[in-house]
C-alpha cells in the first residue's frame, strides 16, 4: 500500500516540530521514574554477589544475615520457582543455579527495611564457593575442548518456538551458529582480481542509562503483583515474569513510568521477577535496584565482536564475494545474543549487491557479563569491520570512496543473499546528498594533522512483530491514546500524539496518553530495533480509523448522513468539505439526569482498536519472503583532527544523511540522530570493559575508569540531515532513525583516523594510546 | 555497619582535636568530595566524623609579602577563580581548573587534596616546583612541611602524623624570571590524570639558575624529576634543551603498571608533557626580556 | 540520629537521620524532592546535581550532616508558584533533554551558571556542564537551551 508523504485531512499534527508532550514534567522533576516509585513498607533489596567468575556454590548460609534486625528475607535460586528463561535459549534463572557464571552473578537476595540493614545482611551471607577454571577468551570459548564448559546441559534446554538457534555438535560453548549462504564464494574469489582479508575486533560496552535497572513489585493480595520497571518492553517484561514466577500472565501487571535509558538493554526480565518473589514472600512492597557496579556486570552488555571479513572485488571495483566469519562472546547467558549473532548478518547484505555471499557467525558462552542487544543489534559491530575493508579497498584500487559505494548499491527490487526482495532502497540518494555535503578536513596545525572518512550502512528492524493501539473518543472530544511503546527518552509519546492529532484533526497537546499499563494498554513487542514510529505509529493510524468509524456510525445516526460521508476535525463532525455543517463529538452522546455526564446509547464506548504485525522469518532455500519490517539507511562523514604527540583525536565536524521515510517531528528526528552519533563516538573511542583475562573479572565497572564521554568530548557542530523519501509501508512514510546514526558513525570516524594517521586500527575503541603507539 | 555513625561538627581547630583525641579513628572531612566517594564503596565506614569544613580559621587566601597564603578550606573554584593567584602563582588556577568538574571544585579543598595525597592528584605536582609549605597543626604544636621534600609519602599517603591537620599552603609569589606550567593528560577531560606534569624555571638574563620538573599520575606519588632539572642549570632554555630534559624525564621517571593504560604510552607522555610543561615555563619566565 | 535542620527551596526542613546519610538520599527519600536523581552515586554523573548556597554540588557526594544550616536548592526550587522558570521553559522549546534522567542536575548546574556568569559562551557552557553526563542527548541541544535560557533571563 503506497502512501505518499502527505498531511491528513487536519494537517494539524505530522510533519511539524511539536514541543515535547513530556516537557514539563521532566523540566520540573516531577516526571516518575521507577527510581521514584515509593510504596508504604516498601523493603530494600541487595544482592549478595559471587566474586568468582566461574564456581560451584557448595551452600550458603543465609543464617545470620536472616538475624539482623529489619531483614524480612533471604532468598537463593532454591526460593525461586525452577523455571529456566531467556530469549532463544532457555538457561538463565533468576539467582545463580549451581553455579556462578561471571564475577557479579547473584547468589542470594535480601529484603530488609532500610537500606543500611539490606547492605549489613548481605555481608553476613556465608556462600561457601569451589573455584572452576573461568573461560574468558572468546577463542578459547569457541574451541572443541574449551577450559570451560559453561552450560554442560546446553542440549536439554528448551528452546524459543520462533527463530530458534542453532548448535554446533563439538562446540560445547556453541549456543548460537547463524549462516547466510548465497552463490559460491569459492568461485566468486576466483574470478576476483583482488582479494582482501582483514580482522577486526570490537571491545565489549555497556549502555550505562542515566537510570539503573530498578524494581518495585507490590503483592495485592491473592497472589496478584503489580511491577513498576524501567524496562524497554513492557509486555514481554510482563509474559515471561509471569511465566517464570508461575502465574497466569492476568495476575501480573507491570506498569512501566518513565524510563531513564534503555539503549537495547531492558528489553529482558532481570529484576523483575526477583522482586515480585520477594514481595509474595515478604508480603510488602519491595524496591530491587542495580547499583552502578551491578549494572555493569549483572545487566546485559553489548559483546565484543571478533569479524574476518575475505572480500574480492574487480580491478573496477565491483564486488564480487564476501565472506564474513563473526565470533561473538557471549558471557554466562544466552540473553538476546543468539539474536545478535543472527541479525547482525543482515547489515552484511543490505547496503551492497554481493553476488556470492557467504556469512558465519557464532555465539559462545564464556564466563564473562551477559551480552545481548544494544544500539545497533551487532550491526555496529559487524559494519565497522566491513565498512574500514571497503575503505582500505578503495585506497588500494585508487577509487574514490563514495564511487566504490555507489556502484555496489542495492538495486529496488533486487534480491538480496536473504532471499527478501527489498522494496524501497535509499542508499543512492544517500550517497549523492553525502556527496553534497562532505566535509573539509581542518588544516594542520603544530601537532595537529586532519583527515575525512565516510561509511555506509543500514540497519534493519526487526520482523516477525506487531503493535497494537486503542483510541478512544471522549465525549468532551478529547482523543485518548492507550499504547504500550516504551517512552525511553526518544519522544514516542510525542509522534504518537501527532499523528492521533493528525488522524483527528485536533492539536497534538490535547491528546490524551495512557501509556504503559499491561492492565490497560494492548500488546506492543517493544521500544527496539528502531521499530516504534513505524510499527506503532501505523497500528495508532489503524485504531484512529477504527475509532473514526464507529465515530461517524453513530453520527450518521443524528446527522442523517451516510458514515462514509463524514469527516472530523476540531472535535467536530461533519459532511466532508463542509465543516460549518456537522455537530460537535458531544452531540453524538446523550446527557445522563443528575448531571451525571454523557453516555452513548449502543456499544458503551466509542473505541477504535488494531493490530498492525509484520509477519516474516527466514525464507526457506529458494524461496522469496520477508525478513525484516523495513531498513533504516544511512551514511556519515567525519572531519577530524588527530595530534601526533599525545594521540588524542577530536572530532571537528560530523555529518550524518539518513533516510526516515516521513519525519513525524522533525526536531525529534534531528535530536535522535545527534543522540544516536553521541553513542557512536563513544564506542569508536572512549569505552570499552575490561576483563582481567585470567580471572574473567570485570576491571572497570565504574564511571571513573569506564569512559563515558562528558561534554567536554563532545563535538558541536554536526550536521544532521534527513531525506524523506517515503517509505511505502511506514505511517504516513515514516520509519525508524534510532540506530542507524550509531552504526554509521563509527566506521566513519575509523575512516578518518585512517585518513589523518595513515594507520588503519582495525580495534575498537581507538584511543590516544592506540595512535601513538603506531606511530 | 548497622550503627549509624557519629558526627561532630568541629567550629574551631581546638574544638577539632579535641574530638580527635577522644576517637582516634575518626574520619577527618572537609569538602568531602573523595571521602565521600569512599565510604560509598564501603572502603572507608566510619564510625565517627569530624567535620571540619566549617572552620573560619581555615579559610581565607591572603598575600604576604612573597608569600602566597591558601588556608585549608579553600576550594578549587575559588584558587581557579581567585584574581590573587592569578597575579602571584597562576599555574596553580591552572591546576585547579583542571581539576574533575565545576560541582566537585565547589566543594574540594587544597586541605583535603594534600592530606588524601592522591598520586594522580593536580596541585601536587605544582606545589613541589614551586616550592610550596604545607602547613599543618597538631594539639601542641604548628608543623611545616616541604611539599617537594617527602610530603607526598606513599601511595595516598602524606607524611601527617596521625594527630595533624592541615591548616593551609604556602607558596612563594612568582616574581620576574620565574615561569612555571603545567599539562595533564587524561582520556575525558579533567579525569584523574594519567602523567600530569608541572616545571619551574627561573633564569638570570640569557641563563637558567634553577629548573624544578616533578611528574604525577605514573607512581605512588609524585616524583621529582631531578637529573631532568639539573641538566637545564646554565642551560640556554633552546627547545633542543627542553627536549633533552625531557627525554631524560622520562628515563628517570618510573612508570608503575596501571591495568588500563600500557606503560609504553605514559612513558612517551611524560616526555611529551615535561617538554610542553617547560616550554610553558621557560616562555613566562622570559616574557619580559 | 541526629537532628539536622537544613532550608530547601526556601522551605526550612528538620529532620532525625543520621548525619552521614548523602544528601541525595535524604532530599529523595526522606523529604519528597522526588526531581533530585542518583545515577552512578560515585560523583561522576552529575544525576544528583542541587545547589548548595547557590553553588552547584554533587548532592550524592555530602553528607547530610555537612549542609546542617544550609540553603538548598533542587530542580522542584525553580518554577515559583507553578510557573516554569525561564531556564525550564527554555530547555522545553530547545528539546534539551529527551529520557529526562540527568534534567534536572542540568538544570541546577545551568542555574547556578546563570547566576554567577549571566551572558556564557559556548565554552563556558560546556565547562559548567562537563559534571552531567547525558547518554542520549549528545549535549547540542542541552547547550541550545541555555543559551536560549541566558537570553530569556536578561531579558527580563
Amino acid at each position: 500500500m503506497s502512501e505518499s508523504p502527505a498531511s491528513g485531512p487536519g494537517g494539524t499534527g505530522v510533519g511539524r516540530s511539536v514541543t515535547r508532550e513530556d516537557g514539563r514534567v521532566k523540566v520540573t522533576g516531577r516526571a516518575e521514574f521507577t527510581f521514584d516509585v515509593e510504596l508504604p513498607n516498601m523493603l530494600h533489596a541487595a544482592f549478595v554477589r559471587s566474586p568468582y567468575a566461574h564456581a560451584r556454590i557448595l551452600d550458603i548460609d543465609t543464617s545470620a544475615a536472616e538475624a539482623i534486625p529489619g531483614v524480612h528475607a533471604v532468598l537463593t535460586q532454591a526460593d525461586f520457582p525452577g523455571t529456566k528463561f531467556g530469549d532463544g535459549v532457555f538457561d538463565q534463572t533468576c539467582l545463580a543455579d549451581d553455579r556462578v557464571l561471571f564475577e557479579g552473578h547473584f547468589v542470594a537476595v535480601v529484603a530488609a527495611e532500610t537500606k543500611r540493614q539490606a547492605a549489613a545482611a548481605v555481608q553476613a551471607v556465608d556462600v561457601e564457593y569451589e573455584p572452576l577454571t573461568p573461560v574468558v577468551d572468546g577463542e578459547a570459548a569457541f574451541s572443541k575442548d574449551p577450559p570451560a564448559v559453561v552450560h554442560p546441559d546446553l542440549h536439554s534446554y528448551e528452546t524459543a518456538a520462533v527463530l530458534p538457534p542453532t548448535f554446533v555438535e563439538d562446540r560445547p560453548n556453541v549456543y548460537q551458529h547463524y549462516t547466510v549462504r548465497h552463490g559460491d564464494v569459492e568461485a566468486g574469489f576466483e574470478a576476483a582480481d583482488r582479494v582482501y582479508e582483514d580482522t577486526f575486533r570490537t571491545a565489549p560496552i555497556q549502555h550505562a542509562p542515566m537510570e539503573p535497572h530498578m524494581a518495585v513489585a507490590k503483592p495485592e493480595g491473592d497472589g496478584e503483583l503489580t511491577i513498576w520497571t524501567s524496562c524497554q518492553a513492557l509486555h514481554k517484561i510482563r509474559h515471561t515474569t509471569a511465566r517464570i514466577l508461575g502465574k497466569p500472565a492476568a495476575k501480573v501487571r507491570v506498569i512501566e513510568p518513565f524510563v531513564g535509558g534503555g539503549f537495547g538493554g531492558k528489553e529482558s526480565p532481570l529484576l523483575e521477577p526477583i522482586a515480585g518473589r520477594l514481595a509474595d514472600v515478604t508480603g510488602r512492597p519491595v524496591r530491587v535496584v542495580h547499583s552502578r557496579e551491578e549494572e555493569f556486570k549483572n545487566a546485559t552488555i553489548s559483546g565484543e565482536v571478533r569479524t574476518t571479513v575475505k572480500t574480492g572485488v574487480t580491478e573496477d571495483g565491483d564486488i564480487v564475494a564476501r565472506k564474513v566469519e563473526a565470533l561473538l562472546p557471549g558471557g554466562g547467558y544466552s540473553s538476546t545474543g543468539f539474536m545478535v549473532a543472527r541479525n547482525c548478518t543482515f547489515g552484511i547484505g543490505n547496503s551492497y549487491s554481493i553476488p556470492n555471499l557467504h556469512v558465519d557467525t557464532y555465539a559462545v558462552y564464556t564466563n564473562t557479563p551477559v551480552t545481548g542487544s544494544y544500539r545497533g543489534f551487532g550491526n555496529r559491530q559487524v559494519l565497522f569491520a566491513l565498512e574500514s575493508q571497503l575503505d582500505e579497498i578503495a585506497r588500494d584500487l585508487d577509487l574514490d570512496p563514495i564511487q566504490l559505494r555507489r556502484q555496489n548499491l542495492l538495486a529496488e527490487g533486487e534480491v538480496t543473499a536473504f532471499n527478501e526482495e527489498r522494496t524501497h532502497v535509499a542508499s543512492g540518494a544517500i550517497l549523492d546528498e553525502l556527496e553534497a555535503n562532505l566535509p573539509e578536513p581542518v588544516a594542520p596545525e603544530g601537532p595537529w594533522t586532519s583527515g575525512v572518512g565516510v561509511a555506509l550502512v543500514n540497519k534493519y528492524s526487526l520482523a516477525p512483530t506487531a503493535s497494537s493501539a486503542i483510541v478512544k473518543v471522549h465525549p468532551d472530544s478529547t482523543i485518548e491514546l492507550r499504547y504500550s511503546s516504551d517512552e525511553i527518552g526518544q519522544g514516542s509519546t510525542t509522534a504518537m500524539s501527532q499523528i492521533v492529532a493528525e488522524e483527528f484533526g485536533v492539536e497534538p497537546e490535547t491528546v490524551e496518553i495512557v501509556r504503559g499499563d499491561t492492565a490497560v494498554t494492548p500488546f506492543d513487542q517493544g521500544s527496539i530495533s528502531s521499530r516504534s514510529t513505524f510499527n506503532m505509529g501505523n497500528a495508532v493510524k489503524m485504531a484512529c480509523a477504527d475509532a473514526k468509524s464507529e465515530l461517524f456510525e453513530h453520527a450518521a445516526e443524528t446527522l442523517e448522513i451516510p458514515p462514509e460521508d463524514l469527516e472530523t476535525s476540531g472535535g467536530r463532525v461533519y459532511p466532508k468539505g463542509d465543516p460549518d455543517a456537522g455537530i460537535a463529538i458531544e452531540e453524538v452522546f446523550t446527557k445522563a439526569i443528575y448531571e451525571s455526564g454523557y453516555f452513548l446509547r449502543r456499544g458503551g464506548e466509542i473505541i477504535g482498536k488494531d493490530t498492525w504485525n509484520v509477519e516474516a522469518g527466514d525464507p526457506e532455500p529458494g524461496k522469496i519472503g520477508r525478513v525484516n519490517s523495513f531498513y533504516s539507511e544511512g551514511a556519515a562523514a567525519v572531519a577530524l583532527s588527530v595530534n601526533t604527540e599525545t594521540g588524542e583525536i577530536r572530532l571537528d565536524r560530523l555529518v550524518g544523511v539518513f533516510d526516515v521515510g516521513k519525519a513525524i517531528n522533525p526536531k525529534l528526528v534531528r535530536e535522535q540522530i545527534i543522540g544516536a552519533f553521541s553513542m557512536g563516538l563513544a564506542g569508536a573511542l572512549y569505552e570499552e570493559m575490561v576483563y582481567d583475562q585470567r580471572s574473567g573479572r570485570t576491571v572497570n565497572a565504574n564511571y571513573s575508569d569506564y569512559k563515558i564521554p562528558t561534554a567536554h568530548e563532545h563535538p558541536f557542530d554536526i550536521e544532521p540531515i534527513f531525506l524523506e523519501l517515503g517509505h511505502p509501508e511506514g505511517p504516513y512514510g515514516a520509519k525508524g532513525i534510532g540506530e542507524v546514526p550509531t552504526v554509521a558513525l563509527i566506521p566513519a570516524i575509523a575512516n578518518a583516523v585512517r585518513d589523518a594517521t595513515g594507520h588503519r586500527f582495525s580495534e575498537l575503541p581507538i584511543t590516544p594510546e592506540d595512535v601513538v603507539l603506531a606511530r | 555497619m548497622l550503627e549509624e555513625a557519629e558526627y561532630h561538627r568541629a567550629d574551631s581547630l581546638a574544638d577539632a582535636f579535641d574530638v580527635l583525641s577522644e576517637h582516634p579513628d575518626a574520619v577527618v572531612v572537609a569538602g568531602g568530595q573523595s571521602l565521600g566517594l569512599l565510604v560509598k564503596e564501603g572502603i572507608v565506614s566510619p564510625e565517627v566524623v569530624v567535620d571540619i569544613g566549617h572552620i573560619d580559621a581555615l579559610r581565607g587566601i591572603e598575600r604576604d609579602g612573597d608569600v602566597l597564603r591558601i588556608g585549608a578550606l579553600t576550594t578549587h573554584r575559588t584558587v581557579e577563580t581567585s584574581s590573587l593567584v592569578a597575579e602571584t602563582v597562576p599555574v596553580l588556577a591552572e591546576a585547579a581548573s583542571q581539576i574533575a568538574d565545576v560541582q566537585i571544585r565547589n566543594a574540594g579543598t587544597m586541605g583535603g587534596v594534600c592530606a588524601y595525597a592522591d598520586p594522580t592528584a593536580d596541585y601536587p605536582p605544582v606545589l613541589m616546583t614551586v616550592g610550596a609549605t604545607v602547613h599543618a597543626a597538631s594539639p601542641d604544636a604548628e608543623v611545616e612541611y616541604a611539599a617537594a621534600d617527602g610530603f607526598f609519602a606513599g601511595y595516598y599517603e602524606s607524611a601527617l602524623a596521625d594527630d595533624e591537620l592541615v591548616t593551609g599552603v604556602s607558596l612563594p609569589v612568582l616574581g620576574e624570571g620565574v615561569g612555571a606550567g603545567f599539562e595533564k593528560l587524561a582520556y575525558r577531560r579533567n579525569d584523574r590524570a594519567l602523567v600530569n606534569a608541572a616545571a619551574v624555571v627561573e633564569v638570570d638574563g640569557d641563563a637558567c639558575t634553577a629548573a624544578r620538573v616533578a611528574i604525577g599520575g605514573v607512581g605512588d606519588t609524585p616524583v621529582m624529576a631531578t637529573e631532568a632539572a639539573a641538566g637545564l642549570v646554565d642551560a640556554d632554555l633552546t627547545d633542543a634543551d627542553l627536549a633533552a630534559a625531557a627525554e631524560r624525564a622520562r628515563e628517570e621517571v618510573p612508570v608503575f603498571p596501571d591495568p588500563l593504560v600500557s606503560d609504553e604510552y605514559r612513558v612517551a607522555m611524560v616526555e611529551t608533557l615535561t617538554r610542553r610543561a617547560l616550554t610553558t615555563a621557560r616562555d613566562r619566565a622570559t616574557a619580559d626580556r | 540520629m541526629t537532628d539536622i535542620s537544613l532550608t530547601v527551596n526556601g522551605i526550612e526542613h528538620e529532620v532525625d537521620v543520621d548525619p552521614t546519610t548523602p544528601l541525595a538520599d535524604l532530599l529523595h527519600d526522606e523529604l519528597g524532592y522526588k526531581g533530585t536523581k542518583q545515577s552512578c552515586s560515585t560523583g561522576i554523573c552529575g544525576a544528583c546535581t542541587v545547589r548548595i548556597d547557590g553553588q552547584a554540588r554533587k548532592s550524592c557526594l555530602h553528607m547530610a550532616g555537612q549542609v546542617a544550616g544550609a540553603e538548598v536548592q533542587t530542580v522542584e526550587g525553580l518554577e515559583t508558584d507553578g510557573e516554569l522558570s525561564p531556564i525550564q521553559a527554555a530547555f522545553i522549546d530547545e528539546f534539551s533533554f529527551q529520557c529526562g534522567f540527568c534534567t534536572p542536575g542540568v538544570l541546577m548546574s545551568t542555574a547556578a551558571l546563570l547566576d554567577e556568569n549571566p551572558d556564557p559562551d559556548e565554552d563556558e557552557i560546556v565547562d559548567a556542564l562537563h559534571g552531567n553526563i547525558c547518554r542520549c542527548t549528545g549535549y547540542i541541544a542541552i547547550v541550545d537551551g541555555v543559551k536560549e535560557a541566558a537570553r530569556r533571563l536578561q531579558d527580563e
